[in-house]
């Protein structure tokens, strides 16, 4: 199962990868279906790209989209800001 | 019942005299009006009493989302909050990106109307169905970054989206505008004023639902496909390079923004440097964001590190910014503009309704016909960075002068009178952002705009593009798209663009990912192919246009019901046709013959009476709402 490494500093905060996220895990859009959070703090203009990896959470750790052809969030994402590296 | 493809399912209603909450379908009234705006619309009509002021605690205050909003469709994260117009007592809208629209939806509601006044201040929290009205005395009179900052202090949820209003929106002031994620402006109308005078200061929303559509995976490959286009497209490279500041400099080389209270419509190439080697240097720009969903990253996040301005920050600047505080009020710093811009969006101001009213102020300084006595000691000169800083402030807090501002120019100069009439440079009694003179089409869309004001209804933008006549013929079925300053076939570009709008607006797309910005982009046929794949709706595009037609009906319809606007009101300022361009189009002004002609044109493509500008009932009928016939 691939790891999913992330990018802060290009990260837009457009919230595609969560989308392309939660559609892999429930064929459906919303963020609580999602293994990402994006957080992000306007008045300073950063952003923090968070993958679940503990189900204790409550919300689905990632499964480096494991029946897909490639990552989904990393396909989605417009920047760059996330990659799949093969474990 | 199974909850409909790609929408919230509810409509949330709170009346906050009463102090209740109640939720009900969306889906009825999705079956009757378009989705969305649509029925937004139709809530307002539906609910604002005839005869009351707009800021009556009856009226509603009503937000929605598109369609598509809350899915990965390229940019379609927007909302439309509507309500009786502040500034016109007539239909008032004013529409934001960011990302409360997605998460209300996946909270499970597609709208939320606010009626009454709650007796103390306070903010609606909504956690899925779960809906609280909750003290807010500790957030009422902070600014709009340190309200959300608290908020976001004392609600620990996984996910959160606020929007509130800042000290403008508690006084009334007509130019409130209500900020989401603290960084987009819902401006125009006065929306804020409106949500100050209920005492409603913010509202929460956390969701944990998800939003199905008809046809999961092709839908994905299809937003996927529009994404790599979008993204493709060297235009939306500038948007992301730069912003929409990107456009500034064509605006003005074409001799087309407003300056000096619309006095002239070009500012002199030295004032024009200073900005445009900022935004083309990026001086400021740390970052390109994204509102929710959104590839085209328009959102530039700007830090001032030097200077006088040193530690001013924010996110979102655009092109408007700079007409409104670098040509109307004559300020050429773009490190200023962006202290401004941000001071507005801390006090919840709108930067155009805002501005105009003290641009008026100027003027009337710079005729004699206001002082520095009248003006609590301040000197109006253009320019003067400083002033504009503290008269923004009195606006938002109705100190002194400001109270007078706070009202917008065409209340202002009614109070103050001694001929300053002539100077308010409005439309319907709301401030006007744009200048008019040149571009032919965009001036009829802006002076019938129902609103009072806007080029968001129905403004081409086409008359700036350098294109074929052959592309305006495939396109529009007219010679004259991109023909500035012909009135020739305006009204039918005009009307095309209105539908088109409205549909964006039906669906949550953003203006700046489609053909409105760009001819290579979202049409109407990328629509409709997306709808169709997310709620199972197979509407052709030209049937989704005559949706669009239905929201502009239904706006009409309001202004028939609570204003007296007629034929007369849908004439630009009368500065606009005696007072020629400066710049390019030297010369160049809305003539009242060709203007007459192009109503008449306009009326008649709608089959609407000349004489007064409105539907009959046949029009109301042909056009599916017979309701309102």
């Amino acid at each position: 199962m691939p790891t999913i490494e992330t990018r802060n500093d290009r990260c837009a905060a457009c919230n595609l990868c969560v989308l392309a996220c939660s559609f892999h895990h429930e064929k459906a859009f919303g963020r609580r279906g999602a293994s990402i959070d994006i957080v992000k703090n306007e008045r300073e203009g950063e952003v923090e790209i968070v993958i679940l990896d503990d189900p204790q959470t409550g919300r689905r750790a990632c499964d480096g989209c494991v029946n897909e052809e490639a990552a989904l969030c990393v396909t989605w994402c417009p920047v760059g800001a996330l990659l799949a590296r093969e474990n | 019942m199974t909850k409909p493809f790609a929408i919230g399912g509810s409509i949330l209603r709170v009346d906050l005299t009463q102090s209740t909450v109640t939720i009900e379908p969306t889906a009825p009234l999705n079956e009757r009006f378009p989705a969305g705006m649509g029925v937004n619309n139709w809530l307002l009509l539906d609910g604002t009493p005839v005869g009351k002021e707009p800021l009556d605690p009856e009226n509603p205050l009503i937000f929605t989302t598109g369609t598509l909003v809350g899915t990965p469709t390229p940019t379609a994260c927007r909302m439309t909050i509507s309500c009786k117009n502040v500034m016109t007592g007539g239909f008032g809208s004013a529409s934001a990106g960011g990302n409360f629209g997605p998460e209300l939806k996946y909270a499970g509601f597609d709208h939320i109307v606010v009626t009454g006044r709650a007796q103390r201040p306070v903010f609606i929290d909504i956690v899925d169905g779960d809906v609280s009205i909750v003290d807010a005395a500790d957030l009422w009179g902070e600014t709009t970054w340190e309200a959300e900052k608290r908020l976001r202090a004392k609600i620990d949820r996984p996910t959160l989206e606020l929007l509130s209003i800042g000290p403008a929106g508690e006084n009334v002031a007509a130019s409130a505008c209500i900020m989401v994620n603290r960084t987009r402006a819902a401006a125009r109308c006065g929306v804020g004023a409106v949500m100050g005078s209920k005492n409603l200061k913010a509202i929460a929303v956390s969701g944990s639902g998800a939003l199905e559509v008809a046809d999961p995976q092709g839908f994905m490959d299809a937003c996927l496909d529009v994404q790599r286009h979008l993204m493709g497209n060297e235009t939306r490279k500038n948007l992301r390079k730069f912003g929409t500041p990107s456009s500034f400099g064509g605006w003005n080389d074409k001799g087309s923004i407003p300056v000096r209270n619309f006095q002239e419509t070009q500012i002199d190439a030295e004032a024009a440097n200073a900005i445009t080697t900022a935004v083309k240097e990026k001086r400021y720009i740390e970052k390109a964001f994204g509102c929710f969903s959104c590839p085209v990253l328009c959102s530039q996040f700007q830090r001032v590190k030097e200077g006088p301005y040193a530690g001013t920050r924010g996110e979102k600047i655009e092109s408007q910014n700079y007409w409104d505080f670098g040509g109307k009020l004559g300020i050429s710093d773009p490190a200023a503009v962006l202290a401004l811009s941000e001071l507005c969006a801390r006090l919840g101001l709108d930067n155009t309704n805002a501005t105009n009213p003290i641009a008026w102020a100027f003027e009337c300084f710079q005729r004699g016909l206001l002082s520095a006595d009248d003006a609590d000691g301040l000197n109006l000169e253009w320019g003067d960075v400083d002033v504009v800083l503290e008269l923004l402030r009195k606006i938002a807090y109705r100190e002194g002068i400001g109270d007078l501002l706070a009202d917008g120019s065409f209340a202002a100069a009614k109070k103050l009178g001694r001929g300053s009439e002539r100077f308010a440079i409005h439309m319907k009694g709301q401030d006007l952002a744009e200048e008019m003179r040149v571009f032919k089409g965009w001036a009829l869309a802006i002076a019938v705009a129902e609103r009072g004001g806007t080029h968001t209804q129905g403004g081409p933008l086409t008359e700036r593009m350098d294109l074929e006549p052959e592309l305006s013929m495939e396109r529009f079925g007219i010679p004259t798209a991109f023909d500035s300053t012909n009135y020739e076939h305006k009204a039918d570009l005009v009307v095309y663009y209105q539908r088109f709008h409205n549909l964006l607006e039906i669906t949550g797309i953003c203006f700046y990912a489609t053909y409105w910005s760009g001819l290579h982009t979202i049409g109407p046929e990328d629509v409709a192919r997306l709808y169709g794949l997310a709620t199972g709706d197979k509407k052709t595009a030209a049937e989704l246009m005559m949706e669009g037609e239905k929201v502009l009906y239904l706006q009409k319809a309001f202004n028939m019901r609570h204003t007296t606007f007629d034929r007369a009101s849908d004439y630009p300022p009368e500065r606009m046709m005696s007072e020629p361009a400066t710049g390019p189009h030297a010369g160049e002004r809305l003539d009242r013959a060709d203007w007459d002609r192009l109503l008449d044109q306009y009326y008649d493509l709608r089959g609407w009476d000349r004489a007064s500008g409105k539907p009959t009932a046949e029009n109301f009928r042909a056009v599916g709402l017979p309701e309102l016939a």
